[in-house]
């Protein structure tokens, strides 16, 4: 890779300073969220235990589950394919830590923390905004859940990190795109509130 | 909006997230050279088309990613029933019982 490709190791974000002030509401906020060390894993079910011990905390087995903490979190996305995430500070020790089972698992870990950008969503109307462009039954979707989903054109992951809260990560390619669609979709909402077509929120 | 049950989320999805990879259970011949020209042609672009039940390959593309095999009746675009790739066609009888 040529130098300077990155500013430093830090990946450009397109969405860095965004800021939505649409109407600027209670009922919707959008945040770009925090960089983090992302890791995709690719791994056979039945080695999943040397991989948990790899990566020093669960990972959930059932598709569409997260396990989370304050310094790892892990995201079931397919029958053998995992999202890892974590504080960039950890990042060398989970690659250690799988380097180390590499000789007896195969396996493969690859860091995709450069290719994502994420985006909090959160306010009562955040499912709302969100079904806008996403398939998913948001309101039946478990707190703790998660899944990689399309937003509109994007393909996305989403976690539902509370009731009226949520996280998005998606490609840096189509990160100005699903802001604006965001962006939009919120403007919408408030002029739909403003003539008190949605109400009880 | 068409929901389709993907056997690995074990979730109804809606369409948009899936994308449709032609007919179901067509083995690629493990021997190509030994074929006829007319045996390769059926391989290649003989498909059953008909007109009710089929068998056919999805793929949860924006989802887990995954290939699975659905029954589908083509008349009412009904999906009786989705099960893994890999897994043998499911016989009249197991077709009859998804349906009701
Ligand atoms: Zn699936």
């Amino acid at each position: 890779m040529s130098e300077g490709f990155f500013a430093g190791d830090k990946p450009h974000n397109p969405l860095e300073g965004a800021v939505f002030a649409a109407g600027a509401g209670p009922e919707l906020q959008l945040a770009v969220g925090d960089d983090c060390a992302r890791l995709s894993l690719r791994i056979a079910p039945a080695h999943l235990d040397r991989a948990i011990g790899a990566f020093g905390f669960d990972i959930p087995s059932k598709i569409g589950e997260m396990s989370s903490g304050a310094q790892r979190s892990a995201l079931c996305l397919g029958p053998d394919e995992w999202l890892l995430m974590a504080p960039e500070s950890e990042r060398e020790k989970i690659t250690a830590g799988f380097a180390e089972i590499g000789a007896q698992t195969s396996h493969s870990l690859v860091d995709v923390g450069h290719r994502t950008v994420a985006i909090d969503i959160s306010g009562p109307a955040s499912a709302m905004v969100l079904n806008a462009g996403c398939p998913l039954d948001l309101e039946n979707m478990a707190v703790g859940a998660c899944a990689r989903t399309i937003l509109d054109k994007a393909e996305v992951v989403l976690m539902k990190l509370e009731g009226e809260y949520y996280r998005l990560e998606t490609v840096r390619s189509f990160a100005e795109f699903v802001w604006k669609f965001l962006s939009t979709a919120g403007r919408e909402f408030e002029q739909c509130r403003d003539k008190t077509r949605v109400t009880g929120l | 909006m068409l929901l389709i049950k993907c056997p690995y989320c074990q979730q109804e999805r809606a369409e948009v997230e899936f994308s449709y990879a032609g007919e179901a259970h067509i083995e690629r011949p493990s021997d190509p050279a030994a074929l006829s020209d007319a045996e390769w042609e059926a391989y290649l672009f003989l498909r059953s088309n008909p007109r009710g039940t089929h068998f056919e390959r999805w793929y949860h593309i924006h989802g887990c990613g995954r290939y699975f095999n659905a029954v589908r009746d083509t008349v009412t675009d009904n999906f009786v029933r989705t099960y893994p790739a890999g897994m043998p066609r499911p016989s009249v009888h197991d077709i009859d019982d998804a349906k009701t």
